[in-house]
């Protein structure tokens, strides 16, 4: 129930944010293994739960085309079941806009 | 969340002491939005997460900030919360004991200081978390190593100061010397690093006179800004031994048996046993098992072990070091176990290189879907002689209160050679409001019960540290007083983590006790 809502509250947001994904991407895929890589690679928890949560081709966030920014914002700081919020302190914004850019880029996926 | 403001303390009264905060680390690291105070309530609370609810949160950058920021406490009398990582899940994670407590975020201070292969240490910040040391040592081709405990995203430095342990043993007998921020604002440094110049501050423990640094453990006296840490060499191999218990009362002779393996080297750090259910619940959901009333049936967990090869309780016994003498301790290993099971235990060799490279995990998290919607867990864990016995009755007592209360029980037990710490893992479903009560009453009868057989838990959830604290009450909380004159004299305005661990400071004293 509680991630229905954040979907909804995230299409409100949605205002169709363009991101500079081809030049952010070598310091986002860095950013993205650093930060969120320990639970969101192939073998992580985040992965894992995801895949029960919502199937096999929705587990990897780096192999999603339907991520949007302003989600992705909602979810690092709010969480979301199991996976926990996190700081500004950990994680800035400047760091986050990046990795959001990463995850919604058009260019090829692994 | 809307803002909660410390006891007593006005609205006005309190921004002044944010605007003081501003100019000492700048607007940017004064964290104090809805969103800000959110992220730092522990996600995982059994009972109402608000009873914890931070004011804000400040962020310093190095050593002189956090000195004015303490300053600055005094100053306007705002209580400061210290966390490293804010990753203490299911003990509170990063939100302080004292509602409208201001969290005094050290994320900023992240800084490897120096590793020190030959003599195995390094000296390290609060925000350095086990995976930034691990890749450290992996970039620079360091043969040491940290034990990690579950979440490699915490801070070795938070983790020594919570008495943290991992498969190496207690993670605060490897701390060797510190930096504290005493809440005056001074600075002190423990040990041989009271010498200017000390060229053995984080090799030899003692300097001349008592020794401090365990007085900041598991306190709050002071903010640990640098600590010293012993590493361990990696070893030349590691045998691995995959043992599984059939019965429940195997874990009698068990105890028995390895405890003085322990006591005697032949194995080192800690051994982990655990319950089957312990790797079924980060591999699957309880309604692939079971969907009926009360706990899980012991029937259930037959089934498990069935379909699984487990036994009833099951650990890998790690023996690290040099081959010719892992061998030599495998063989007296295999000999104590074979007294009391004709099971075969499999066996596996690899080089310590290997096992080092593995870095750290966060997995485990993946318990909290066991219920399938929000998922929070707390620990119970008391610590118990290394007896047979008295391990067996601590587990029956444990576990027919657990059924009792309907929640399905999950438990380790660590031998550590003399004690046993006995972690209880409550998982529970954040969407059932009579789970959470009755996981709360189950925590309550639990501390009741092991404090009756003499045992007390070695670290606990915000919500219990005032219970667990009382526990200690030999002539009459001798202890407990003289920890509070100890913070009284050296925090006269009770600014510093007040009620941390059950020490409450005098202007804060009428809050024991208190949601």
């Amino acid at each position: 129930m509680r991630a229905m809502n954040l979907v909804a509250v995230a299409a409100v947001l949605m205002s169709g944010l363009s991101t500079a994904a081809a030049a952010a991407e070598p310091d986002g895929k860095a950013l993205y293994a650093r930060r969120c890589g320990i639970c969101h690679f192939a073998d992580g928890g985040g992965t894992w739960m995801l895949e029960r949560r919502l199937g096999k081709s929705q587990a990897l966030l780096e192999s999603r085309a339907d991520l949007q920014a302003p989600y992705i914002r909602l979810i690092a700081r709010r969480g979301l079941n199991g996976m926990p919020r996190f700081t500004r302190v950990e994680l800035p914004d400047s760091d986050l806009e990046i990795i959001a850019a990463y995850l919604t880029r058009s260019g090829p996926r692994p | 969340m809307e803002r909660v403001l410390p006891p007593g303390m006005s609205a006005a009264a309190f921004d002044k002491g944010l605007v003081a905060l501003r100019g000492v680390v700048g607007a940017e690291w004064v964290l104090d939005s809805d969103e800000d105070r959110d992220t730092y309530l522990d996600p995982y609370a059994t009972g109402n997460a608000k009873a914890h609810a931070p004011s804000a949160a400040v962020a310093p950058a190095n050593l002189e900030q956090v000195q004015a920021v303490m300053r600055v406490a005094n100053a306007h009398r705002l209580p400061l919360w210290p966390i490293s990582r804010g990753k203490n899940f299911g003990y509170g994670g990063a939100a302080p004991r004292l509602p409208g407590s201001l969290v005094l975020d050290l994320g900023r201070l992240n800084r490897v200081l120096e590793v020190n292969e030959k003599l195995g240490y390094c000296v390290i910040e609060p925000g350095v978390t086990f995976y930034d040391l691990h890749e450290h040592l992996t970039r620079a081709g360091i043969a040491l190593e940290f034990g990690v405990p579950n979440f490699g995203w915490g801070s070795p430095v938070g983790n020594a100061l919570d008495r943290g342990f991992s498969f190496r043993g207690d993670h605060s007998s490897s701390i060797c010397g510190m930096e504290v921020v005493l809440p005056d604002g001074s600075v002190l440094r423990t040990g041989n690093g009271a010498m200017p110049g000390s060229a053995i501050w984080a090799t030899a423990r003692h300097g001349f006179g008592p020794s401090w640094d365990q007085a900041f453990v598991q306190a709050n006296y002071g903010v640990v800004t640098k600590m010293g840490l012993w590493l361990h060499p990696v070893p030349e191999q590691v045998i691995s031994v995959q043992v599984a218990l059939d019965a429940q009362d195997d874990l009698g002779w068990f105890v028995d048996e390895v405890s003085p393996l322990l006591m005697r080297g032949v194995l080192g750090g800690n051994i982990a046993i655990s319950t089957a259910t312990n790797s079924v619940i980060d591999s699957s959901q309880r309604q692939e098992w079971y969907t009926g009333p009360g706990a899980l049936p012991d029937s259930v967990v037959t089934r498990m072990m069935a379909e699984r090869g487990m036994g009833w309780w099951n650990g890998t016994v790690r023996i690290s070091g040099h081959e010719d003498s892992n061998q030599a301790n495998l063989n007296r290993l295999l000999s104590a176990m074979g007294r009391h099971t004709r099971r075969e235990f499999q066996v596996s060799r690899a080089s310590g290189a290997s096992q080092a490279a593995r870095g750290p995990v966060v997995t485990r998290l993946k318990v909290l879907n066991w219920f399938g919607g929000r998922g929070g867990h707390v620990g119970f864990s008391p610590v118990m002689p290394a007896s047979g016995a008295a391990v067996l009755g601590q587990f029956r007592r444990t576990k027919a209160r657990y059924d009792e209360h309907g929640i399905d029980y999950n438990g380790t037990f660590y031998l550590n050679g003399r004690s046993v710490t006995n972690v209880n893992l409550m998982l529970i479903n954040l969407d059932d409001a009579d789970h959470s009560a009755r996981t709360q009453r189950l925590f309550d009868v639990l501390v009741s019960d092991a404090s009756a057989q003499g045992y007390a838990e070695y670290r606990t959830h915000l919500d219990y540290m005032d219970a667990v604290a009382a526990s200690f009450d030999f002539n009459d909380h001798a202890l407990r007083r003289f920890n509070e004159r100890v913070k009284d004299a050296i925090d006269p305005n009770g600014i510093l983590a007040p009620g941390r661990n059950g020490i409450w400071p005098s202007a804060w004293r009428n809050q024991r006790g208190s949601e």
